[in-house]
């Protein structure tokens, strides 16, 4: 299966309810693309069904959800895939395989679509793993290793793939400040030399905000609102 | 009386509802596992390797231990009985009728959804809270193909296995124990055996631990699927995957059975 390229993505009267609570409701939105975006919600709940649906883990209740003017939600797992495969997603706390290794985690995909030959994935993995030394980890169950290794292993798994585009779960969270900054060097890297374009993200953490958003995304009274954010004020971590 | 009724109509209706919700699962499983051609077969191999390994390989000395002891147990009252009424030659086809036609494929089963049916339900419910699914989801990879179609090809490999093994080690007791009672030579005993079964009885084996090992591991998998949100949902899950598989394959070997043989029973003109 081939990667989809990931142009637009477009809510069109999209209503989202969680367990009857309303959580968009006819919203019309066109995501900013090639940026670092900022989602802020009010509370996880919110957060948790919003990216669930923009992964297509769960369904959207009315309207269209369209990606390169494909309303997606229409989409069989298998025509899916096509655009799947070019969206990473970094889940905030679980989502490791328990019963594999750290390494396997992070091969998983990579040997199930067969994206990369041997002596390839080998290279890549390397690659990936240096940004947050997780060596001395790779081979050990999540079980087995520190909460903050297995985050970043959640991390690495979206960048994996070599993704256009990235959904972040409060990405910063158990990180230490230097593995923040590796993250965000991650990120940059991932634009400059492979095919990252989009990163929507969510984090608690302004400062971290500050050094990653080019745009925030608000969620408030069930509608999806843009506000630009002032460059000038970005820091480094 | 027509709430009674109305109850009833309504058990019947969601028990019909869960049948067809194991099929489709099963179906998918399948459809997605074979038609999906772009995954990799090895992976896929992998999974399946390792549920033969826990569920049939692991399985074995219990399995061997219970084959022993039924055999022996078997043939023991067998010959104690037929000493009484005479023809102990005729032990063979009462161990076929008894071992290979029904307590072999029963006690495999049973078997088997304690060991392993529970394994499976609590673990695909575990990974239901874990977040594991979602996670194989958006790696692009269907957990219909990569964690149910695995298991249940698994299964029913290591059921037929296990089954084949109970027989085999009942049969070996049972010899063993009309040796040493009755003096009974091996050879005499292996040949009643052989001229007792037919090509029925190997292929309603084959049959009823092919499809018993599909049901144990769908209804298993369907149940630690049902798993939402919360740890507590999973020791429920397991008891209801044990309760409802005994059901069904109690169900299928007894409709089996009586399909199979007083059919055979009327086909050759006697009464029943």
């Amino acid at each position: 299966m081939k990667k989809i390229a990931i142009e637009s993505m477009q809510f069109k009267k999209v209503t989202m309810s969680f367990h009857e609570c309303e959580i968009l409701q006819n919203c019309d939105f066109v995501f900013p693309m090639n940026q670092n975006c900022r989602i802020v919600f009010k509370n996880d709940r919110e957060k948790f069904f919003f990216y669930h649906s923009m992964t297509q883990l769960v369904g959207i209740e009315k309207g269209q959800y369209l990606i390169n003017g494909v309303n997606v939600p229409d989409l069989s797992f298998e025509e899916f895939l096509g655009y799947r495969l070019s969206i990473g997603f970094g889940f905030s706390t679980r989502g490791l395989l328990h019963n594999q290794t750290l390494r396997q985690n992070l091969e998983l995909p990579l040997r199930f679509h067969k994206l990369f030959s041997g002596s390839e994935l080998k290279d890549w993995m390397e690659t990936c793993v240096e940004y947050f030394d997780l060596h001395d980890a790779l081979d050990k169950r999540p079980a087995e290793v520190s909460t903050n290794s297995q985050k970043c292993t959640l991390i690495l798994r979206a960048f994996i793939g070599q993704p256009e585009l990235i959904f972040l779960d409060t990405p910063e969270l158990m990180l230490s400040t230097k593995l923040q900054a590796n993250l965000l060097q991650m990120i940059d890297d991932h634009r400059k030399h492979y095919n990252l374009k989009h990163v929507f993200f969510s984090t608690y953490d302004e400062q971290f905000s500050d050094c990653l958003s080019d745009q925030n995304i608000i969620l408030n009274h069930k509608r999806l609102n843009k506000v630009e954010v002032n460059k000038k004020l970005r820091i480094a971590l | 009386m027509i709430a009674v009724v109305d109850r009833l109509g309504q058990k019947v209706f969601e028990n019909f509802n869960y049948s067809w919700k194991l099929f489709l699962m099963t179906y998918l499983s399948f459809r997605s596992a074979l038609v999906g051609r772009n995954q990799g077969w090895r992976t896929l191999y992998g999974v399946v390797s390792a549920q033969i390994y826990f569920t049939g390989w692991q399985a074995m000395p219990l399995i061997v231990f219970l084959a022993a002891g039924t055999g022996a147990i078997i043939s023991l009252q067998a010959v104690m009985q037929m000493t009484f009424l005479g023809g102990v030659d005729a032990i063979g086809q009462f161990m076929v009728m008894i071992v290979l036609r029904e307590v072999g494929p029963l006690l495999t089963a049973l078997i088997v959804v304690a060991r392993s049916g529970t394994a499976v339900a609590s673990e695909l419910g575990s990974m239901q809270v874990n977040k594991e699914m979602d996670a194989l989801r958006t790696m692009g990879i269907n957990p219909l193909s990569y964690v149910i179609f695995p298991r249940i090809v698994g299964g029913v490999i290591s059921v037929l296995c296990l089954a084949f093994y109970f027989v085999l080690f009942a049969a070996l007791a049972g010899a063993t124990v009309c040796r040493v009672i009755k003096g009974m030579p091996f050879d005499v005993y292996f040949t009643s055996i052989s001229q007792a079964a037919d090509f029925g009885d190997v292929f309603v084996f084959f049959l009823k631990n092919m499809i018993g090992g599909l049901i144990i591991f769908s209804v298993c998998c369907h149940q630690g699927m049902q798993v939402e949100r919360s740890p507590h949902e999973i020791p429920q899950v397991t008891t209801k995957a044990v309760v409802n598989s005994t059901v069904y394959i109690l169900g299928f070997y007894m409709f089996l059975t009586c399909y199979y043989y007083l059919e055979y029973v009327t086909s050759i003109g006697l009464p029943l």
